[in-house]
């Protein structure tokens, strides 16, 4: 295992790198040219060569990629170039705010999703299957935009259960208080995709041999069920969490965005309308690397779920 | 060895030509046509949307109003058939009714684009990929894992953000991711196919790789390509909403239904019907379109789902 998590780490080093230099060229090629961002509309054309002095974008450019791999290998991306702090320091306080509501929506998604399910796909075919299958598509295609707004609206402006926006500063308040709302509509939306897709998952097991077996020498349908079904979905399953994990941060910054909250999304959204290269950079950089973990502990958790899954 | 023209059983009398018709064997497609219709939630589907897509392309000829143009006299009006503005009009005075309909064509060609640029590119990279096998599966592979790691919609804010918001680069960029998955897919398939016997046949015959991929391989992984095309398109039109909605997508005066949302959420209390028109025409097209993908799905890959 440890040999193995190794060297899938070692491996990860050429994704990074392709990862770099795209953003690289990216930001230094096809982005333009940043002084000119920077010096705003009145500009000379010297205070343009020193900005460009500063920002080091007059050097040659395998000296700039060696500056931005040094940047990223000491997760220092210097300081935002709208408001001076360090990107670090964004990205340090912005994380705490995200995952407070990105966790719980997670994994009370997650449960839900998978007990309704493994439900629906036990009586497969009856009325409440295909009525339960027939409530998700529909609430499948209803846009995330349409539950915030009438959410919003409805839950916390008309009905006043929920504070419309905000956010406090201890967490017990954060998360109680502030993050309700945005965490209901969040697992609002994503119960539905996931329940048909899971759905499909558990009827692809269920119809397998060893289910008859199982049931053939007499264990109960709960022994069935839970232990020998939902263990062998669970594969699919994780695979499914993986992809979605690291989209989820990025994903849900229109929930920050509603609800204020200052998380990693909102400070998306602030860098781009202010052209702010650093901390979008950094963030590139962060989420391409969480979704490689990402990978990589799918694979491991395959492991613990399917001792017969080799590692290779 | 059964000779379709001699039956061994007497014929029973009026069921000659039924069974004549069941030796001739239907192909995959005529199979799955005939599954598909007779999915009832899907064939509505189709109708639905296909009235939408027609209302959305042609229906601004209908109403006298210009999709840009303030009518002062009427802001904020209350739907009315009666009147002139039947879906009532935003806090400019300008037509909901044609500004819906412009916004959904703006939608659909977006979801429309996002496909075909899945199908095309996603099904020959996929194919490619997975048939020449070796290196070049290797190195394509890295590739994509490499712009599957910058998350999608990152990518295409990143794109807006250096190249401006145009509304044609809003095609180009959601073109450009939406084909990851479907090469993913794609490759897949093709590794099971390749070694199918068809294939051995015609690479001994002297088919060139090219060939084979082309006339073998893309065909018989067109069903599930199809499949995933459907699904798709409902969410690149989400996709864009989201970028409307966040000001990086379609620019005002013109419009899509995620930017006539995020108006019509502006004005939720006053004027309700400004975001249940377009929210309406948005969730009845995705929700066509997550229905024809199920039937198509059980169509084409008839499983017990």
């Amino acid at each position: 295992m440890t040999a193995f998590i190794l060297r899938r780490l070692w491996q990860m080093l050429p994704t990074l790198l392709g990862v770099i230099l795209l953003t690289f060229f990216l930001f230094n090629f096809v982005g333009g040219d940043p002084a000119y961002l920077l010096a705003g509309k009145i500009s000379s054309p010297e205070q343009i060569a020193n900005i460009r002095t500063q920002l080091g974008i007059d050097q040659p450019v395998y000296v700039q990629l060696w500056i931005f791999i040094k940047q990223v290998m000491s997760a220092d991306f210097g300081v935002s170039w709208s408001t001076n702090e360090q990107v670090s320091q964004i990205i340090a306080t912005r994380i705490g705010p995200s995952l407070t509501v990105l966790v719980p929506i997670l994994i009370i998604e997650t449960v839900l999703s998978v007990a309704l399910a493994l439900g629906v796909a036990y009586v497969r075919g009856s009325l409440t299957d295909r009525s339960i299958m027939i409530v998700c598509t529909i609430a499948m295609s209803v846009s995330l935009l349409v539950y915030i707004i009438v959410g919003q609206y409805a839950l916390a402006y008309k009905l006043g259960w929920f504070p419309v926006q905000g956010w406090g500063e201890s967490f017990s308040e954060n998360l109680l208080r502030f993050s309700a709302l945005p965490i209901l509509l969040g697992v609002a939306v994503g119960i539905a995709p996931n329940t048909r897709l899971y759905r499909t998952f558990f009827l692809d097991e269920i119809n397998q041999d060893y289910v008859r077996t199982a049931r053939a020498k007499g264990l109960s349908e709960n022994t069935v069920m839970l232990k020998h079904v939902l263990r062998n979905a669970l594969i699919p399953i994780i695979t499914n969490l993986m992809i979605y994990l690291p989209g989820l941060l990025i994903g849900h910054f229109l929930i920050e965005r509603f609800f204020s909250i200052p998380g990693i999304g909102r400070e998306v959204i602030l860098a781009v309308e202010r052209s702010d290269f650093p901390v979008i950079k950094a963030i590139t950089i962060y989420v391409a690397i969480a979704t490689m973990f990402a990978n990589l502990l799918a694979d491991v958790l395959y492991k613990l779920v399917d001792p017969r899954v080799q590692l290779k | 060895m059964i000779t379709p023209r001699v039956p061994l059983l007497p014929p029973l009398p009026g069921l000659d030509e039924d069974l004549g018709l069941a030796l001739q064997g239907r192909g995959l497609w005529t199979d799955a046509r005939r599954r598909f219709l007779r999915n009832r939630a899907a064939v509505a589907s189709l109708f639905v949307l296909g009235l939408i897509v027609l209302l959305c392309v042609a229906g601004s000829a209908l109403s006298p109003n210009i999709f840009d143009e303030p009518d002062f006299a009427a802001m904020h009006a209350p739907p009315s058939l009666a009147g002139q503005h039947w879906f009532g009009t935003d806090n400019l005075g300008r037509d909901l009714f044609v500004r819906t309909l412009l916004g959904g064509r703006i939608s659909l060609m977006v979801g429309a684009l996002g496909a075909t640029v899945a199908v095309l590119i996603g099904t020959l990279y996929g194919a490619t990929a997975g048939f020449v096998g070796g290196k070049t599966d290797s190195v394509m592979m890295r590739f994509l894992e490499i712009l599957a790691s910058f998350p999608v919609m990152f990518l295409v804010i990143l794109l807006m953000t250096f190249f401006g918001r145009e509304l044609w680069l809003i095609f180009v960029a959601i073109g450009a991711v939406s084909w990851l998955d479907m090469a993913r897919i794609v490759r897949g398939q093709t590794l099971s196919l390749k070694r199918k016997e068809f294939v051995e046949v015609a690479q001994v015959c002297g088919v060139s790789s090219f060939g084979i991929i082309r006339r073998h391989i893309v065909p018989n992984a067109l069903g599930i390509v199809a499949v995933y095309a459907t699904l798709l398109v409902p969410s690149m039109i989400l996709f864009e909403s989201f970028l409307s909605y966040l000001g990086l997508g379609v620019q005002e005066p013109m419009t899509s239904w995620g930017a006539l949302l995020e108006q019509g959420a502006k004005s939720l209390e006053a004027a309700p019907w400004e975001l249940a028109f377009p929210a309406g025409f948005l969730v009845t097209t995705l929700f066509c379109f997550n229905f024809i993908g199920d039937g198509l799905r059980d169509a084409l890959d008839p499983k017990d789902r």
